[in-house]
């Protein structure tokens, strides 16, 4: 699978560097251009520099039905995600790769049987559907009994659920095993594109990676009018949307860092209410993901296959299930969670709502290591690999 | 149901999509019929990077309007911000110094004033440029590349039709015009897919011009009524059959470059009915292409760039040319030609590993072997009678006399050819060969050797229809048609009647597209 696809992705650029004809849609073009063979290593490189933007396709007198049947997308696709494969630490973890979507579904679904296992076990089945108390009356043991309806009033304290501590270690250790998954596997990456150590590169060559990889302008085609996901019309669609969904979740990641702080720093535990920094922050990244998931799944749907690969495609689909889930079960917490009109006390949704959020977090943690999400640091290592030739880069070959 | 439109433009690639726009512009009717399938539209065009353009400068002196100046290529962010100019002037100098005056004067300081609004058009219509690709600074000064190359001009410049409401029919054949007392009508022509067969093998087939054509009609028979016609359809050079009576036998071997659509049929329609002939039957462009290239639609990428950089023998083994003549870029026309008419019309470049990576690399892997002898074997080339040249040419290339020559001519080269420059034209000639090389002579002493097998490429031919300034054809007694007009490659021979430069045949698309276009919709309306 491997081989075939590096000779297929190596007669590609071949061909494209006797054309060059791209070279002002990307940053792949110029990157080919400073090299006469392609091998393993240039093809991860070029592979994870490529934004799938379909502009070279769309515009690719080599596309089928000629002859030579070139598709630069689709074959760098595949290439990148067999390099993510290639790269991925430990190595039994690739079976992550080959299997995107199985991964992902089996994640969440043990998660959540353990979470739900784990709090049916501690404080009985009933904790399962009874509301938990409010933040304000947290200080007061968490009760089984029906609680006074007035102690509702105000954001649920979801630590009576799953306690503080239980949450630390969980996302604490997943978030180790991420560190430490995310720096063998960069750093095998870094290692294979011949690159300085990383405090070795100047700080320009970082700016300059970083103002690409946070502007995307890669997905612009060169003269900023965006993709062509479906046909040969550009458009912005798809960089607007993964803007929002980019940004969205910096907003959120911000959201968490901040809870920490004023958990740890300030002493002031969580839930917090409005207008307080991680809630807005939190909200607004929640909603800004919202869209853009939407359209990224939209625009996925209606492209034109022709510029994707399936396998690829289902990994794409399984990061954005995630996202989509721990986004809408984390807009629906705190609504949950809050005031019952007439203060009537029903079941609540909370907890097992609460327990689907918590594993969607977890799947996507190890999907941050060990799948989809992992484009956005090779692709940012990429960039950096690209910049640091730019600037040191012999003169351009066959000139 | 007969489907009437204002203008009927035969030909999807720029030249006709120009004229469509022109006149779906002002209002007009405009129905586009190509042959070629929707994915393959835009006959040669489709495989161009850039048009040559004029700016700054002063205009020649106009016999009309001129053209909004002094312009500057609003380009963004290359090399081609500093306004360096390509006056009017000089192209109109370089026009006639390639053609040796094979060359419409007054169209062609027509088409030079008009360039200059070229660049400025397609913008405005939703194609994009882009600073010079690497491997062509030389172009720099003159040239202006489309962002993405010649497809992406013609995706853009087709829904810019479409959004003007432009009809474009795909996969026509066998177009009939009605022509009556030298004015057009209608036309009739065949719809719809090609009984499954490739391009390649249909062109082929159909090029024996066989009985059993008509049986593979599975098309729908179509006719349609036009006020005026464009003739865009390009030239013949897909047409072995006809290039068979300039070149003989010898044109089966040749390779086709671009669309193997452009087979001239609407061509000779028009050249039956009457129309006058411009520009040298017996010649067309060709170049030296790699000899495993596709027969059709081989494009850019089948160029072997190496031929200065080493030696090129033919099937017998023998030198048969000054490859280090002058640039490349400058020679590789020549070369077509030459390979031509060698025998078997194919040449083999060799090259020794001291040049690798010094010219742009080619699609197809080159013949490789530590030896002479035996790159010879691979390619199937008599060994001996390469090994006599090559220690021939080596000998000749590294002599003591030879440098002295060089030195006394102003060259830098010394024996051991330590004053290589393949920058620039360095002196480093051979000495006492009968066929020289003037240039970038070094012995081929340095494996592994490497070989590519060359064959003639064609690009273009140069007979096409004669047209006046209003991109009117011209019937043989010298009236203009009344309502025929031509514009592309099927013209082109007015202005380049003979040699090359580059990007110009897009120029003429453009300029006598839109000219065309404008005729086409006065005479409609």
């Amino acid at each position: 699978m491997q081989a075939d696809n590096l000779q297929k992705a190596a007669w590609t650029m071949g061909v494209c560097n006797a054309c060059r004809y791209c070279e002002g849609h990307c940053a792949v073009f110029p990157a080919m251009t400073r090299r006469l063979q392609f091998g393993p290593a240039d093809i991860d490189l070029l592979a994870n520099l490529c934004h799938q933007c379909g502009a070279c396709y769309h515009h690719c007198q080599y596309a089928e039905p000629h002859e030579f049947d070139i598709n630069v997308p689709q074959v760098l696709e595949q290439a990148r995600h067999l390099s993510w494969e290639a790269h991925c630490r430990p190595g039994f973890a690739r079976l992550a790769f080959r299997r995107p979507a199985a991964f992902g579904i089996a994640a969440f679904l043990v998660f959540t049987a353990l979470l739900i296992g784990a709090v049916a076990a501690a404080s009985g089945p009933a904790a399962l559907y009874t509301p938990p108390p409010t933040a304000f009356t947290a200080s007061a043991p968490a009760t089984l009994t029906a609680p006074d309806p007035a102690a509702l009033a105000g954001p649920a304290d979801f630590y009576a659920v799953i306690p503080h501590r239980a949450m630390v270690s969980l996302f604490g250790s997943l978030g180790l095993l991420v560190l430490w998954a995310w720096a063998a596997s960069l750093g095998s990456f870094w290692r294979q594109l011949a690159l300085p150590a990383p405090w070795r590169l100047p700080a320009r060559t970082y700016r300059a990676a970083f103002a690409a990889a946070l502007s995307l302008k890669n997905l612009g085609g060169g003269h900023g009018k965006g993709c062509y996901d479906s046909d040969s019309r550009p458009s912005r669609a798809k960089r607007l949307y993964h803007h929002l969904l980019m940004y969205g979740f910096l907003a959120c990641f911000a959201a968490t860092c901040l809870g920490t702080v004023y958990h740890y720093l300030l002493g002031l535990p969580a839930p917090y209410p409005w207008p307080a920094a991680p809630k807005v922050l939190g909200t607004l990244g929640g909603l800004a993901m919202l869209p853009g998931l939407m359209g990224l799944l939209w625009l996925r749907r209606r492209g034109d296959p022709r510029l994707t690969d399936p396998a690829a495609a289902s990994a794409g689909y399984t990061l954005m299930g995630l996202l989509l889930l721990v986004t809408l079960t984390g807009l629906l917490l705190p609504i949950l969670g809050g005031t019952l009109p007439g203060g009537r006390v029903l079941p609540s949704l909370l907890p097992l709502t609460l327990c689907c959020h918590l594993s969607a977090v977890a799947a996507l943690f190890l999907n941050f290591a060990w799948g989809k999400f992992i484009h956005s640091l090779y692709r940012l290592t990429a960039l950096i690999a690209d910049c640091h030739e730019q600037a040191t880069a012999p003169p351009l070959r066959g000139s | 149901m007969t489907e009437c439109f204002d203008v009927i433009v035969l030909g999807g690639g720029q030249a006709g999509l120009c004229a469509a726009i022109t006149a779906a512009e002002a209002g007009c009717t405009v129905c586009i019929l190509e042959a070629a399938p929707e994915a393959m539209r835009g006959g040669n065009s489709r495989h161009t990077r850039n048009m040559r353009v004029a700016y700054g400068g002063d205009p020649p002196p106009a016999r009309r309007r001129t053209a909004s100046l002094p312009l500057r290529l609003p380009l963004k962010g290359g090399a081609m911000d500093e306004p360096t100019i390509y006056s009017f002037q000089e192209y109109l100098d370089d026009i006639l110094r390639v053609t040796e005056g094979g060359t419409d004067r007054e169209l062609a300081e027509l088409m030079v004033r008009e360039s200059a609004s070229c660049v400025p058009w397609l913008r405005r219509r939703g194609v994009d440029f882009q600073p010079p690709l690497s491997g062509t600074l030389h172009l720099g000064h003159s040239n202006a590349f489309f962002l993405g190359g010649g497809k992406a001009l013609v995706n853009a410049l087709f829904r810019h039709a479409e959004s003007l409401g432009v009809k474009t029919h795909y996969e026509v054949r066998d177009v009939t015009l009605d022509i009556k007392d030298g004015r057009f009508s209608g036309l009739r022509y065949l719809s719809g897919t090609n009984s499954g067969e490739s391009v390649g093998e249909k062109t082929v087939d159909s090029n024996n011009d066989d009985d059993s054509d008509s049986s593979n009609n599975d098309g729908m028979e179509m006719e349609l009524q036009g006020r005026a016609l464009v003739a865009a359809a390009g030239g013949f050079e897909a047409n072995l059959d006809w290039l068979a009576e300039a070149w003989g036998e010898a044109a089966r071997n040749f390779i086709v470059r671009g669309s193997p659509y452009n087979r001239g049929d609407i061509l000779r329609q028009l050249l039956d009915s009457g129309a006058r002939a411009t520009g040298d039957p017996k010649q067309c462009h060709a170049v030296a292409v790699d000899g495993r290239a596709p027969k059709f639609d081989g494009g850019i990428v089948s160029r072997v760039d190496c031929v200065p950089l080493g030696i090129v023998v033919n099937r017998d083994g023998l030198r048969f040319y000054d490859e280090g003549e002058d640039f490349w870029p400058k020679r590789y026309a020549v070369w077509g030609r030459l390979v031509a008419g060698q025998p078997g019309q194919v040449a083999f470049a060799l090259i020794d590993s001291k040049v690798e990576g010094l010219f742009m690399p080619s699609v197809f892997p080159p013949a490789m072997a530590d030896t002479i002898g035996g790159l010879a074997t691979e390619l199937g080339l008599p060994v001996a009678e390469v090994e006599r040249t090559v220690a021939g040419f080596n000998a000749a290339a590294g002599t003591n006399k030879a440098a002295g020559a060089n030195a006394a001519a102003g060259g830098s080269c010394n024996a051991a050819g330590a004053g290589f420059d393949h920058r620039r034209l360095d002196g480093c000639r051979t000495d006492g060969l009968s066929i020289p090389k003037s240039n970038w002579a070094r012995p081929l002493d340095s494996p592994p050797f490497r070989g590519y097998m060359l064959r003639p490429g064609i690009t273009f031919t140069y007979m096409g229809l004669k047209v006046d300034s209003q991109a009117q054809v011209l019937w043989d007694n010298g009236t203009p048609a009344v309502n025929i007009y031509a514009a592309g490659e099927i013209m082109g021979g007015n202005i380049l009647g003979r040699g090359y430069i580059a990007g110009m045949g897009m120029t003429i698309g453009n300029v006598f597209g839109r000219i065309a276009g404008r005729e086409a919709t006065r005479h409609a309306s």
